[in-house]
């Protein structure tokens, strides 16, 4: 781990990457524990049982129009202070492949993705890496609202 | 102080576990009630004594084509103007504290869904089910289903 690293750049459907602040990552959970929650929509169809809590397990990919992968084998459990009462709070996130560290400068800042209007409810900001325009998270607002599928 | 324990049951079908109020329970019957006549499984049966349908739902709250007649029991549910039936594997009481149950995170609850709420038992969850709206989840199933055709 470079001590510049500031933020986890991870892949959440195939060749597509999104990051969140180093400082918001709890655990990497190999083959996570999920429950089914009924009507629940299809971005956070479970709920996840992790260290004897069960917290929201969302998956990006149907977030922007993309089918999840049809085994979940790895989740990010990250945390976070909510906007409305400055609670901390824990989620998952789907991974499709391991995570990396990164270091994020803005310099690298960039519009977010245009494949997506769900990106401007959910990402702080953007940035570039090589050809991919990476969201930065906003894990407030992923896991502390109701979003509608848009792609 | 000690909060009043809350009566629920826990229903168990296809793998999921759901807490439903004991008021809105009006009996539970044993499926042989349904058999032994009309050998077409349909999507709904018909209790002729309490003239109320059953309905057999997948782990999604979904309504299924077929009763699963691998159910043992049916539980007959009563709302404020309807009575209906869902078939389960099993049914046990289960004394909690209202307090004990978590609401839904604010990302997965959907106004309208007949689960807000859920409790966790060791490694299991249960969903707390309102049957009212549950019951109009079912019939607005049905009536996609009917559109469909």
């Amino acid at each position: 781990m470079n001590t510049r690293d500031n933020a986890v750049l991870f892949e959440f459907s195939s060749g597509r990457h999104a990051a969140i602040g180093l400082h918001e990552v709890a655990e990497l959970i190999l083959s996570p524990s999920l429950v089914s929650v009924p009507l629940a929509p299809d971005y956070c169809h479970s709920l996840c049982i992790w260290q004897g809590r069960a917290i929201p397990f969302v998956e990006l990919a149907p977030l922007i129009g993309q089918r999840s992968p049809e085994i979940v084998r790895l989740a990010l459990v990250v945390t976070y202070f909510t906007r409305s009462n400055g609670e901390q709070r824990w989620g998952a996130l789907g991974l499709s492949a391991y995570f990396r560290m990164v270091n994020v400068s803005d310099d690298a800042a960039c519009l977010l993705p245009q494949d997506s209007l769900a990106w401007a409810s959910i990402a702080h900001s953007c940035f570039q890496l090589a050809n991919e325009k990476v969201p930065i998270l906003n894990l407030d607002a992923l896991f502390e609202q109701r979003l509608e599928l848009i792609s | 102080m000690n909060a009043a324990a809350a009566g629920y049951a826990l229903i168990f079908f296809d793998g999921l576990n759901l807490l439903i109020d004991q008021h809105a329970i009006v009996s539970l019957e044993n499926m042989s009630i349904l058999r032994g006549g009309d050998a077409e499984v349909k999507a709904s049966e018909v209790i002729e004594r309490d003239t109320c349908e059953v309905h057999s739902l997948t782990a999604h709250l979904v309504v299924a084509n077929e009763i699963d007649t691998r159910c043992h029991y049916i539980v007959v549910l009563q709302t404020n103007e309807h009575r209906f039936g869902i078939t389960v594997d099993s049914v046990q009481s289960l004394p909690i504290q209202d307090s004990k149950l978590n609401s839904l995170p604010t990302c997965m609850s959907v106004s309208k869904s007949p689960i807000q709420a859920y409790i966790q038992i060791e490694e299991r969850i249960a969903f707390c089910c309102d049957v009212s709206a549950l019951w109009c989840h079912i019939k607005s199933s049905e009536s996609m289903h009917e559109h469909k055709r």
